[in-house]
Order: structure tokens, then sequence, then C-alpha cells
């Protein structure tokens, strides 16, 4: 008997304790958002809204490239040394919260290939405030290589730009 | 007693998933990555591995002035391939410590001897296509023309240089002998030019312009006709020496007053020909 009392008084304080815990997550999330935003009700979002592209030489794209909120495909045909492609993207905050971006990463930037990718206008730290937008670039250029070779003929691009709440 | 604290394990455990679980939802809710994925082809790499180009140029003037030698070059890029040459550059080498008195239609930077050109207008040239250009340096360095050239990093031989270089169409002796005496407060110069026809075909008539001072005054001349303009002085040949065959040399002096103590005269062309120069 004295055992089971101390059961329900043990299975009291553990909901005691996730009670208490839910109210402070809920207090944890109301401070991210009054921090975050001039709005009451706090929204995150962080998205692409608009591409377009400029070429220089012969530079084509073998498909037109795509946008959706989240993700960018291209795909891009280079004919001579000094043909050149340019995205510019736009990112837009959409929310009510500000976002820092606070890494780019890369599967493979500048290099000594004939193809290089290059990206301008955005860095690790920038901050995009609720409500405004930046550009930036995707450069992808055919420069002329000595060590040309049948394997680089093609080369990929993976980018992901990951943005978080801004401190 | 080791039930007790089994339970006791098993609801800290559960307590831990549960704070998880409520404070994960939250961690993503605030982050979001964005991707960029693309491939980028080269359509035709076997065509940039070879030259699309040729790079020609032409001396319109070699000469040695004092102890340095000026250099009039005009160059032509032909795109010989079957796609369009974009934004093109020309890496070649001058003299080192060559000075550069005029560029003709295109943007240089240089670095020591390593000089680069490029289009100005960022103009295509297409198939078939020429582009021309013109560069004037001196340098106390003889004879340094460029033999090798790099279009868009591309290896291209340079043609028709030192044919041209090693072959002026006419040399020119010029020789200025001052006798600084002052006559009336002004210098006096003996000009003696010989000109050498190095052409495979006689000159039937000669005109050269000899650049002087503007305040020249000429006092005597021999074996030439003359017109003395503001800044240079027009010689054109008398009948005796109007013909000017092949290897042959003709000789004409002039001279002239001036307040320049330091006149050095210089004729750039005779019959519109480039002149090899020397004093």
């Amino acid at each position: 008997m004295e055992r089971g009392n101390k059961k329900n008084f043990l299975i009291g304080t553990l909901v005691a304790i996730i009670l208490f815990m839910a109210v402070g997550y809920a207090a944890f999330a109301s401070a991210l958002s009054i921090s975050g935003s001039t709005s009451i009700t706090g929204s995150w979002g962080v998205e692409f809204t608009n591409l377009t592209n400029s070429k220089i030489g012969g530079a084509k794209e073998e498909k037109e490239a795509t946008y959706d909120a989240t993700s960018v495909l291209f795909n891009v045909e280079l004919n001579a040394p000094g043909d050149k492609m340019t995205y510019t993207i736009t990112v837009k905050n959409t929310g009510t919260i500000d976002a820092k971006l606070k890494s780019i990463m890369s599967s493979d930037l500048n290099g000594t290939d004939p193809i290089i990718y290059t990206i301008t206008g955005i860095k690790d730290g920038d901050t995009l405030k609720a409500g405004e937008s930046t550009t930036f670039n995707v450069i992808i250029e055919y420069v002329y290589s000595s060590e040309l070779s049948e394997e680089i003929f093609t080369k990929q691009l993976s980018l992901s730009l990951n943005f978080e709440q801004a401190a | 007693m080791m039930k007790r604290l089994k339970i006791k394990k098993i609801l800290i455990v559960i307590l831990i998933i549960i704070s998880i679980f409520l404070l994960a939802p939250a961690y993503a809710y605030f982050n979001q990555t964005l991707s960029v994925d693309g491939i980028a082809r080269i359509s035709s790499p076997a065509f940039q591995s070879e030259s699309y180009t040729n790079l020609y140029y032409s001396v319109n003037q070699y000469r040695k002035q004092g102890n340095t030698y000026y250099y009039d070059l005009n160059f032509t890029i032909e795109n010989i391939g079957n796609n369009p040459v974009y934004n093109w550059n020309i890496i070649f080498s001058i003299p080192n410590n060559a000075t550069i008195s005029e560029v003709n239609n295109v943007a240089y930077t240089l670095e020591g001897k390593k000089m680069t050109i490029r289009d100005n207008s960022n103009n295509s040239l297409l198939p078939g296509e020429k582009f021309s250009f013109r560069i004037l340096y001196s340098s106390a360095t003889s004879g340094v023309l460029p033999t090798e050239a790099y279009v868009n990093d591309v290896s291209v031989e340079l043609e028709a240089l030192e044919a041209e270089f090693d072959d002026p169409q006419i040399l020119l002796d010029l020789q200025a002998i001052p006798t600084i005496t002052k006559k009336n407060g002004k210098y006096k110069y003996n000009i003696n030019i010989a000109i050498t026809n190095l052409n495979d075909q006689a000159i039937n008539t000669w005109e050269a312009k000899l650049l002087v001072p503007t305040d020249t005054e000429i006092s005597s001349f021999q074996n030439v006709n003359y017109v003395n303009k503001i800044s240079y002085i027009v010689l054109t040949n008398v009948n005796t020496n109007a013909t000017i065959n092949p290897n042959q040399t003709i000789n004409v002096s002039i001279e002239i007053t001036t307040d320049d103590g330091n006149y050095v005269p210089v004729i750039n062309n005779i019959v519109g020909k480039p002149v090899e120069m020397f004093q």
C-alpha cells in the first residue's frame, strides 16, 4: 500500500515536471518570437523569390533554370573559354523574425578546373531582416585549363544556404 | 528496492525523450536550408585545346633615337575557328621596362614585360572576323618583338614578324651635326640625310617629314626641296634624286637654326613607307 502511494507520488511529480517544461517551452518560444519580430505573433520564413540570368559568350541553358521556395536548379552549357553564365537569385525573409545566414556549404567552388563556380553577394553571418530581400550571384565560367581532361567536361554544384534565427 | 530504481530510471529516460521531442520542433521551426543545385557542361572541349585564332602584326616603324628604340606595331587578330570568340584577351612580351606611348582600340595592362590586351568594346569576334589595334612603345632594349602570344590563354603563333622587322623597306641614316655655334642667339644644325631603298622595286618620287622645333628657320639646303611647316619640314626630291633604285642610297642635307639646343632630328616615314632609322 505504502509502495503504491510512493508510486503515485512519483508519477504525479513527473507529470508536474512535464507540465512545467511545457510551460517553459511555451515561454521560450514566445520569447524568440518577440525578440525576432515586431509582430506579436512571430513567423519564420526564408525563401527564394526570384531568379534571373545573364550570359556572356556562348553560354546557354540546356534546360531553363527553375526555382521554388527552397531550391534552385540549373543546367548550363558552355562552349568556349570566356563563356560565362551568371544567375542572380533573390532570397526574401517572408517571416517576421530576422534571419541570419549561419553557413554556406558547397560541393565545389573556384578550383582550377575549366568550369569554375563562384558565389558572390552573400556570405556567412549576413543578416536578412524580416520582410527584406537580398540577392546573390552564382557565376559559372569556362576558363582555359592546360590540364583539361575528359573527366572534367561536366561539373556539378550543390550549394546549401543555412539560415537560422538572428540573435 | 531494485524494481523501484528501475522504474525511476525508465521514467527519467521517458522524461528526456519527451523533452527532446518538445524542443526539436522549436529548433526546426527557426531554421531553413535553401539549396542551389546544377550542372555545367562544356559542349565542345576539343575546340579549345587548339588554336582557333590567328594573330599577326606588322612593324609600322622600328627606329633608334639616341639610346632609345621606338616600336610601332599594328596587330591583327583573326578568328579562324567555327565559333565566336568572346571576351578575348592577348598576352605577349615586350621589352622589360618599356614605356607605352600609345595604344589604340584596346585596353591594356603592363606588368614588367608581360602585356595584356583586352577588347575595349566586349564585342565578340565572329568566325572569319578580324580586329586590329596599334601599340607604340619605346625601350632601351633593341629588337625585342613579340614572338609568342596567348589568346584567351591558348598559345597562338605570331605571324609575319621577323621578316618585316629584319627587312625594313627604307633604311634612313639621319645625322644632325649641330655646329652649336650660336648665330643671332640661335643654334645651327647641319642635318645630313642618307636614304637607302631596300625594296625590290625602285622608288620614283619621295617625300619625308622632318620633325623640327616650331621656331625653326632654314638657312641652307642641298639636293632637296622643302616646305617649312610649323613643327616639321616636308622634304621632297629634286629631279636628280627622284628615283632611288633598289639598294641605292641618296644623300641630301639641310641646315636649320633654332633656339632649341637639344634638338634631335626625327623622320617617321618616307613616301608613306616605314623606315628603320639609325643615327
